[in-house]
């Protein structure tokens, strides 16, 4: 082999890498910055990596959603985009260009918890509001606190285990059930494991967790001892929707059908294309929003006009709006983005955040910078009807299936 | 107990048909594609959009895409692996290009098509069967019975046709095999044709029970490659063995202990026979007089 040809091929790998991996950590922005009632929002997200879904998702909320808040409330929002190529390390140069390039008024995502994590500690020294639109693992990522600059519209996970503790820690049939959780391996599925194991020590049940790797060829042997466990209240909190269509099929496979199936919303993506009717059948998914409500639906009708289908991640788009909603009214109030405090103590006292018809009164205080609360009346029960596209169906409120089941 | 057999021997089928790509390549070059992963997504993105977008018929569409990604296995070993491997045996850098390789097909497939898992469309055997008393799914069936299939029609074909004996000699070794007028090179290119060949159909048949992704083969890739360690990179049954091992061992474990327990059972079952008989319990021991 001649250094030559190792050149021509070294050159070859090395053009094909960089064509591929273009705009990783560049910063894109959107428009230029304008006087009063305006701010400059650096997105964080990946554009690039495993998971470019959280990037997609929240740039067409922002396309279809930022222009009308602006209009309604008097503001000039301008984005500047920066790639984190779904990497801590990526994350970590994004925020350092948004901050000391763009110099951004406020700091949108990191999408993914790990990501966010590795942002928090820069976003806080430069005390500039830092906008939480999908980033969910409360222990990773807290809101709140003295300085108070995360303020966060995803349900946060402590929550939604909450909440969803509610519903599988139920008796059934006047008996403690046997909870079962099967968790991601990672720091998504670990948390849930943990709050549950609390939640089951605290109110004397017992609870099997089961772990999966991403992408598993299946999960028979998992599945196996679940059933052994005598498991009749099942949490499937996987990240992706396309594993937990592999449970699902396990569990098929090995006739495992308990009394209560339960899933994080990531069921709504990928699941529906891998699995079938029978093996979503009495599956459900809790959420904090009502997937079949009016605001849901105004939504949807707009995304799917303008992109043709619906999205991968519907609480990413649904959570965008609500924090472009809750970011631009605070703009509106404190006269100005760069007047970082102004805005944080806004955001504070915004009256309501709307999303559609939706309204969320006093949605942050001092010390609360999460939109969601772990309260089993707000929350709802979805799953899927029998047809072959799976049309998501609301059961009722998680009180509702509490007090007189789903 | 029986169930446990079933499943993993049913999973290892899947895990033998990858690893014979592996095998096919080590046995006539002396090299590995360590992109095999990702020809197993080529393949199956191939026979997506011969489907979805060109509108050809299942088996068209798994047929001509099989035949494509074999090609690119050809054009791999010409491009990525022969200049690379000129240096005799302790020649690796041909490992290089191919990781290499990987990363770009990972880049590439994932901003071309995202990283989400997508429905193949068509090939799935949608159905649950008995066998031995224990259910699995028909997909699984399905790998584990071509896995048998392809193996055996490999056995046939290198013990008793030319070509088998061209590959044999070229095995044996190759310079001497060159003065003979059989071309070591030409040989390697057909055994990457052909194990990619392999390789696109298990990633095509896999991606119609779990859909395709950028994702789908680095999971099958540690699996398979470890099935071809345990039974022997130098045996062509070796990874029908080596397959059946590993599936059983992390079904078993992972029954036992947990599913995380279950996989790292398997590789210390690799570490185990690396240790205590690095050639595979299939292959063959090759002295050399000093």
């Amino acid at each position: 082999m001649s250094a030559r040809r190792l050149a021509k091929v070294g050159a070859l790998l090395l053009t094909a890498s960089v064509a591929t991996a273009c705009g990783s950590g560049s910063s894109e922005s959107s428009s230029s910055r304008d006087a009063a009632d305006s701010a400059v929002i650096g997105v964080i997200g990946p554009k690039t990596g495993p998971a470019p879904q959280f990037w997609t998702e929240t740039n067409r909320a922002i396309q279809l959603f930022a222009p009308k808040i602006e209009k309604q409330y008097g503001v000039h929002l301008t984005f500047t985009y920066a790639d984190d190529a779904g990497t801590p390390a990526g994350a970590s140069r994004a925020v350092q260009t948004v901050l000391n390039e763009d110099n951004v008024d406020a700091v949108m995502g990191p999408p993914q918890s790990a990501q966010a994590l590795q942002v928090a500690d820069v976003v806080g020294r430069a005390q500039r509001p830092w906008l939480l639109h999908s980033a969910s693992n409360a222990t990773l990522v807290p809101t709140a606190g003295d300085t108070n600059w995360a303020f966060r519209t995803a349900y946060n996970s402590d929550d939604l285990s909450d909440v969803s503790g509610q519903v599988l820690f139920a008796p059934i049939d006047g008996k403690d059930p046997v909870v079962g959780i099967i968790y991601s391996a990672d720091a998504f599925g670990q948390a849930a494991l943990e709050t549950f194991k609390t939640y089951g020590e605290q109110h004397g049940v017992q609870v099997v967790g089961e772990s999966m790797q991403t992408g598993a060829t299946d999960f028979n042997s998992g599945i196996s001892r679940l059933k052994a466990a005598g498991v009749d209240s099942l949490f499937i909190n996987m990240t992706s929707g396309a594993d937990i269509a592999t449970v699902t099929e396990s569990m098929a496979v090995d006739d495992f059908d308990p009394v209560r199936k339960y899933a994080t919303a990531n069921v709504l993506a990928d699941y529906r294309g891998l699995a079938s009717p029978s093996e979503w059948k009495g599956l459900y998914f809790i959420d904090p929003e009502n997937f079949n409500g009016s605001a849901y639906k105004a939504i949807l009708s707009a995304y799917k006009s303008r992109f043709g289908g619906v999205p991968d991640l519907y609480t990413t788009v649904f959570n965008t709006y609500a924090m472009l909603d809750a970011y631009a009214q605070a703009v509106k109030t404190a006269g100005s983005g760069d007047d970082y405090s102004a805005v944080r103590d806004a955001l504070e006292n915004l009256p309501a955040v709307h999303v559609e018809d939706q309204s969320y009164e006093k949605p942050f205080g001092p010390g609360d910078g999460e939109l969601d609360e772990p309260d089993a009346a707000d929350w709802y029960v979805m799953g899927f009807d029998d047809t072959p596209q799976g049309n998501i169906v609301t059961l009722g409120t998680v009180q509702h299936c509490i007090d007189k089941g789903c | 107990m029986m169930d446990v057999v079933v499943t993993g021997l049913v999973t290892g089928g899947l895990y033998a048909l990858i690893a014979q790509g592996f095998v096919l390549t080590y046995i006539t070059t002396n090299t590995l594609n360590f992109a095999i992963g990702e020809f197993m997504v080529v393949g199956a993105f191939l026979a997506m959009f011969l489907h979805g977008n060109v509108g050809l018929t299942g088996l068209l569409a798994i047929a001509v895409a099989v035949l494509v990604t074999g090609l690119l296995g050809g054009l791999t070993y010409r491009v990525l692996v022969l200049p690379f491997s000129t240096e005799g045996k302790h020649d690796t850098r041909w490992l290089l290009t191919t990781v290499g390789l990987s990363f770009v097909i990972v880049n590439l497939t994932t901003n071309a098509e995202g990283a989400n898992r997508q429905p193949l469309g068509f090939g799935n055997v949608d159905s649950i069967v008995t066998v031995l008393g224990e259910r699995v799914t028909g997909q699984q069936l399905l790998l584990a019975v071509v896995a048998v299939v392809v193996t055996v029609l490999l056995v046939v074909v290198i013990s008793r046709t030319r070509l088998g004996g061209d590959m044999r000699a070229v095995s044996e070794d190759a310079e001497t095999t060159a003065l003979m007028g059989i071309s070591p090179r030409r040989i390697g290119a057909l055994s990457y044709v052909v194990a990619m060949m392999l390789v696109g159909l298990g990633g095509i048949l896999w991606a119609a029970q779990t859909g395709v992704s950028p994702g789908l083969g680095p999971p099958l890739l540690i699996a398979a490659f470890s099935a071809g360690i345990i039974g022997g990179l130098t045996s062509l049954w070796g990874p029908l063995l080596g397959g059946a091992v590993y599936g059983l061992v992390t079904a078993a474990v992972g029954t036992a202990l947990g599913s995380l327990w279950g996989e790292v059972s398997g590789l210390l079952v690799v570490i185990a026979v690396l240790i205590v008989r690095p050639e595979g319990l299939l292959g063959r021991r090759v002295e050399i007089k000093v």
